[in-house]
């Protein structure tokens, strides 16, 4: 028995199962969601390659599963990744009946999350892009629903990411096979510039950023922050590893100087563009570029607490824009389809948008203060921009908020209880996250653990 | 016959193929050429001493004829085509257009086989040609079956290039599995354009 085989084996079966159930929200979304949360506590719990006692036998899990001549590999450098990446998954996957999200978003998003767990144990890593690949392909369906802007959404996200595999494929060979490195400046300039087109798309840095406008405009707001949530961490533990494994690449000062001014530009555009959208959706769209920006000011320091602090903002960054999506789903008008819940689904929605935007009392603030810490000391432009994305975000959305207020008094509040409760609890957990970082970051840097070269 | 003269001509006949491809206006037609390319690269793959890689590309280009076919007789073509958004160029400037590209492509052939070792200078000038033609074809499009043509055009001329690069079999069958992919979200889209114009049909 091994391991990667099961969970990937054992993905498929949820997706199946989630697919003859799709006509029962509350049953796909449960057995998806507590599926995936079990395979991220097996992929994170289970002891690799000793014996465990298995009614009354012995059993020997192990971590390696080689098919057509590739591995997949389980081990202490990659479980924290996929761990997170499958509790992600079924936090947003348990979720998505309240959301009222695509029917086959319980089914295909644990086929969604498996592709990309199997893009993080696949030896050599490098081979990880077609898996991403076809984690686009099925996030592709999902975000494709009748309106033409959601047709142009689905085709973008493709076309860009099969210009990602192939950048990131080139770059894989001349780095791992080409023996590409810095001493080799031609072959290196090169190197950089394919591995930039790669990470600026897989982590939705404009240009390449227009498939998540599109898709804010007329896709499902759940089902698209499932598909962000999802491809951009695959993004940021695709970028950790090429750091860890290449020591030239993470000694570099060009490449260093190169993701600061992508963050400067990624969080300015955010920024500016946020706030010229009259449609939430839209805002909230950019604002999450925004939030890349300082991610990529972030990784641009090549320090383990900068790695620590972006990890912990793609999980603060989750939280937030699922519960924005759960509530703006329950909201009429942009987005939302029914007048249900308008009180709570209005609380949720401003409290999931103000953490995106990085306000204080939210779970968008601590990740984005530690950040301004971290990079202001010797960078004002830096720590200005992060003060200024802050500010300017969270005021854009205040004035946005009062559209939300006369909603917040009708009576409405009389969906199932369920529904409020995943709405209510949405709040608190923004709130209680941005009260108590604690409660979430020590879990989360626990993902990339196991880079030792990057996390001594 | 010479194994270099044989790529050149096979590596014209796909370029010309990837240039109509471009050109074309019929997506019946287009569908034909589509297969002409997979068989042109299947060839080029065998001449590099691909086999596998070829044959999975025969394969696979026999899958995308069926589904495409399939997809085409379901949207009721004609009436598909009077509801599509912008017209495309005309049929000169995309001649023109792909004529530019493919001459822009040979001349950088030289310099890609250089620094791609055991690519030939013809396989090299294959390859750009259908990645830059995909690629124009792209920027010239938003109709889903077109969108089809030209992003396997590109991913056909990327593969041509690194299946010398990298022959393992594994990465052959998760590449043939994106061709796949990419056609299903085709095919998904381009029957949703039709359920958009007809009030009655109904989606996910």
């Amino acid at each position: 028995m091994n391991a990667p085989a099961v969970l990937l084996v054992l993905s498929g079966l949820l997706g199946a199962a989630g697919f003859l159930a799709r006509r029962r929200a509350v049953l796909s979304a449960v057995i998806s969601g507590i599926g995936a949360a079990a395979l991220g506590g097996l992929s994170l719990g289970v002891s690799l390659d000793a014996p465990i006692l298995w009614i009354g036998g012995t059993l020997k899990v192990s971590g390696v599963w080689t098919l057509l001549g590739r591995s997949f590999v389980l081990d202490e450098a990659n479980r924290g990744a996929v761990g997170f990446i499958f509790l992600a998954g079924a936090f947003l996957l348990a979720g998505s009946w309240a959301a009222r999200a695509v029917r086959y978003l319980p089914s295909f998003g644990v086929i969604m999350v498996a592709c990309v767990a199997a893009s993080l144990m696949i030896r050599p890593f490098l081979y990880a892009a077609p898996l991403l690949e076809m984690a686009a392909i099925v996030g592709c369906l999902l975000l494709v629903g009748e309106r033409p802007q959601s047709h142009r959404a689905g085709l973008r996200l493709l076309t860009f990411y099969t210009l990602a595999m192939m950048a990131l494929l080139l770059t894989g060979w001349m780095l791992g096979t080409a023996g590409v490195t810095s001493s080799t400046q031609l072959q290196a300039e090169r190197v950089f510039l394919l591995l930039a087109i790669g990470m600026a798309v897989l982590m939705v840095i404009p240009p390449f950023h227009s498939w998540l406008s599109a898709g804010a405009e007329a896709s499902d707001p759940y089902t698209l922050a499932f598909v962000v949530i999802v491809l951009q961490s695959a993004g940021l533990f695709l970028f950790l590893g090429f750091l860890d494994s290449f020591a030239w690449l993470r000694e570099s000062v060009e490449l260093a100087g190169r993701l600061r001014w992508a963050g400067l530009a990624t969080v300015s555009f955010g920024t500016l563009w946020a706030v010229s959208q009259r449609q939430t959706p839209r805002f909230m769209a950019y604002a999450v570029v925004s939030d890349v920006g300082i991610t990529l000011l972030l990784l641009s320091r090549f320090e383990p607490p900068a790695y620590q602090i972006a990890l912990g903002m793609v999980g603060c960054r989750a939280v937030g824009l699922a519960v924005w999506a759960l509530g703006a789903a329950n909201l009429p008008g942009e987005g939302g389809r029914a007048p249900r819940n308008f009180g709570l689904a209005s609380a949720a929605s401003l409290a999931g948008a103000l953490s995106v935007a990085g306000a204080p009392l939210t779970a968008g603030f601590p990740g984005r203060w530690a950040a301004l810490e971290l990079v202001g000391r010797t960078d004002v432009w830096a720590g200005g921009l992060v003060v200024a994305s802050i500010l300017i975000l969270t005021v854009s959305l205040a004035r946005r908020a009062t559209l939300l207020v006369p909603t917040m008094g009708e009576p409405g509040d009389h969906g199932p209880w369920g529904q409020r409760l995943f709405l209510g609890g949405g709040v608190a957990m923004v709130v209680a996250l941005g009260l108590f970082p604690q409660l979430l970051y020590p879990w989360v840097i626990r993902a990339a653990q196991g880079l030792h070269n990057l996390m001594p | 016959m010479d194994l270099v003269l044989l790529l050149t001509v096979l590596s014209i006949v796909v370029a010309g193929t990837g240039t109509a491809l471009v050109v074309s206006e019929d997506r019946r037609v287009g569908v034909g050429l589509l297969v002409a390319e997979y068989l042109g690269v299947a060839g080029l793959l065998t001449l590099a001493g691909q086999p596998a890689a070829a044959l999975s590309r025969v394969g696979v280009g026999a899958c995308a004829a069926a589904i495409l076919v399939i997809t085409l007789q379901r949207m009721d073509v004609e009436r598909v085509r009077s509801v599509e958004g912008p017209t495309p160029p005309g049929g000169w400037f995309r001649l023109s257009a792909s004529l530019l590209v493919v001459a822009a492509a040979w001349g950088l052939s030289n310099s890609v086989a250089a620094i791609l070792p055991g690519l030939a200078r013809a396989q090299a000038g294959a390859g750009v040609a259908l990645l830059t033609l995909g690629l124009l074809h792209l920027g010239l499009t938003e109709d889903p079956i077109r969108w089809v043509f030209a992003l396997l055009t590109a991913q056909l001329g990327f593969e041509v290039m690194y299946a010398v690069l990298e022959p393992s079999l594994a990465v052959q069958a998760i590449l043939a599995g994106v061709h796949l992919g990419i056609l299903l979200v085709g095919s998904d889209i381009a029957g949703r354009q039709k359920a958009s114009v007809e009030p009655e049909s109904t989606g996910i």
